[in-house]
């Protein structure tokens, strides 16, 4: 099972850089959710990768997970990689994951098992999973454990083994801006377009092959489309005015945009399939940010129509729109959360901060940062990842949607910015 | 009015992936963005490389305006302060005077609120610009407007001083 997905990974990933220019720092969270004891594997000296470390960090960032450190486990849990229940359980872990990864022609097979530590679970084998994986995908294999312990303990699929895209920022280079994707914690990162003009918002397809995003390489906005492996472009829009806020439906059918040219920003889409382009909302002050409900049947955009900036969504199959932010003195970019009825906003407050608005209205603050933007939610809806500044450079940062746990992901190099959460590509 | 000049030009670069665009086909837009004369390449890490790094990217200008190009705004403002109609008063003149000049006036925002918002108020400070321009008795076809929104700070750094110097509208040539 695991070596199918893995086989098919390996098409779409080339000249892995092994250097992950954007480092994990962990900021806040506090100890709810699953213990969790993740016993280092039995791997290979070459591997170059702590599975296990791996697994820990993906579940630690999930927020639904509070990974157990060794040294808190009393003496004896682990006898040659196999766990002693009995012992282990004193530690008060729900559970422990063990594993190996061990050589076979020219790869790894990676085997792991998750046992139970209280109760009736105790002892028990709770799942128990086995695949190959070349060496350079070992990192997505451990992915690939963190998304079945996930999965195990909170019914819903995992979202470690997605891609993210942002722009880097490098002052005084030759092409200052890098439109870059990496593994979701910043590793395999790979530049997609590097160019002498900003870029703004890229947004995914649904299948994860191409990215949309704003190109001022003209010294105009325009939008984009780009197929990743083939490197081939396509110019979506150019229009006179602005071309801006591309956002790719769920369904893959439309890509909804911010266009200027008949006067105010109001929004539109295009409808891939037809080849037309359809205008959404026709009103003399600002709409902006369109984005996408997850069942593609709605869009919610930012307007100034009742003064400040507020979240309103349209509604396709009635044609309506009705406001949905009333808390907060301006809310912006909001972002629906799949699995839930929620959205993230950037709402002002005391600056601007990520926040989530459930159906009732109520704004859960889920950041005491004050210059955040661009939230975009991790497809199985459990992780915010967006920009903000942090030790006076502006950077990428994960927060729990739950806001339970925060990390920044601070990069070696220049300022980051308009991260794009890609999708799940498997089921 | 500024806006109803901007409508008529709606069809000068449209959707190219667009079958076509029926009427309005008047290419002569505020914008001439055929992409043609962008320099566009493939580097060895497998990235598209878009535009010319070895171009300037600094203002473009007649001498005599050299110190007069930059109009700055109040925060979540497009309102033109009394001390910058000065710098108005002497591009206007000087497009009076060389109908054959363009001026594109790019509109930037300070980094505070969203990039995608922040590029519908550069526009908006932009169009302030251009409005005043036009009043002033320059032809709307010497005028084009970008707004780059928080794009381009012309100072990076992340505090008011910055952010002061940021919110501007730049006239250049």
């Amino acid at each position: 099972m695991i070596k199918r997905i893995l086989a098919g990974l390996a098409l779409a990933v080339f000249a892995v850089n092994a250097h992950a220019a954007l480092q994990i720092e962990i900021t806040g969270g506090i100890n709810e959710g699953h213990r969790i004891a993740v016993i280092p594997f039995t791997q290979a000296q070459g591997l170059g990768t702590d599975v296990a470390k791996v697994v820990s960090d993906d579940l630690t960032r999930s927020g639904k997970f509070s990974p157990i450190p060794m040294q808190q486990l009393p003496q004896g849990s682990v006898t040659n990689g196999e766990i002693n229940a009995d012992v282990a359980a004193q530690s008060g872990a729900e559970a422990a994951v063990t594993g190996k990864a061990v050589p076979v022609n020219g790869g790894y097979n990676v085997e792991f098992k998750v046992v139970g530590l209280q109760g009736a679970n105790k002892g028990k084998v709770l799942a128990h999973y086995a695949g190959n994986a070349p060496k350079n995908l070992i990192r997505q294999a451990a992915h690939r454990v963190s998304d079945r312990v996930y999965e195990l303990f909170t019914g819903q699929k995992g979202a470690f083994r997605t891609r993210i895209a942002y722009v880097v920022t490098r002052h005084g280079q030759g092409y200052p801006y890098v439109l870059m994707t990496a593994d979701y914690d910043g590793y395999n990162e790979r530049p997609v377009l590097k160019s002498t003009q900003p870029i703004m918002t890229p947004t995914w397809s649904p299948d994860g092959t191409r990215l949309a995003y704003v190109s001022f390489e003209a010294r105009q906005p325009a939008i984009f489309v780009q197929d990743i492996l083939s490197h081939k472009r396509t110019k979506l829009a150019s229009f006179p005015g602005l071309n801006s806020s591309p956002a790719w439906s769920p369904d893959g059918s439309k890509i909804a945009m911010t266009l200027s040219k008949d006067g105010q920003p109001d929004i539109y889409y295009y409808d891939l399939a037809a080849g037309v382009l359809k205008r959404v909302t026709e009103n003399r002050s600002i709409d902006t940010e369109p984005t996408w409900s997850a069942d593609s049947r709605s869009l919610f955009f930012t307007s100034e129509r009742g003064g400040r900036a507020q979240i309103y969504k349209y509604d396709f199959a009635t044609g309506s729109t009705t406001r949905v932010t009333y808390q907060g003195e301006m809310n912006l970019s909001a972002r629906a959360i799949p699995g839930s009825t929620s959205l993230v906003v950037v709402t002002r407050q005391k600056g601007y901060r990520v926040a989530r608005v459930d159906a009732d209205g109520s704004i859960y603050m889920l950041t005491t940062s004050t210059l955040d933007e661009s939230p975009s939610v991790a497809p199985n809806g459990s992780m915010v990842i967006y920009s903000t500044v942090y030790q006076g450079r502006k950077g990428l940062a994960l927060v729990s949607a739950d806001g339970r746990f925060k990390a920044y992901l601070p990069s070696s190099a220049g300022e980051v910015s308009s991260p794009a959460w890609g999708p799940l590509l498997e089921k | 009015m500024l806006k109803n000049f901007l409508f008529a030009f709606v069809c000068g670069a449209a959707l190219i992936a667009l079958p076509g665009c029926s009427s309005d086909s008047d290419n002569s837009g505020l914008v001439s963005d055929d992409g043609t004369d962008i320099q566009e390449g493939l580097d060895s890490d497998g990235a598209v490389t878009v535009g010319n790094p070895g171009a300037s990217d600094g203002w473009h200008g007649p001498a005599e305006l050299q110190d007069q190009h930059t109009v700055y705004f109040n925060y979540d403002s497009d309102t033109i302060q009394d001390q910058y109609v000065g710098v108005l008063q002497a591009n206007a003149k000087y497009l009076r005077s060389n109908p054959d000049a363009r001026v594109v006036v790019e509109g930037h925002t300070d980094e505070r609120g969203t990039p995608e918002y922040n590029i519908a108020l550069g526009e908006r400070r932009a169009r302030s610009v251009a409005r005043y321009l036009q009043n002033l008795g320059v032809d709307l076809n010497q005028i084009s407007v970008v707004s780059y929104g928080e794009e381009k700070p012309v100072n990076p750094g992340h505090d008011e001083s910055a952010w002061s110097q940021n919110r501007r509208a730049v006239l250049n040539y």
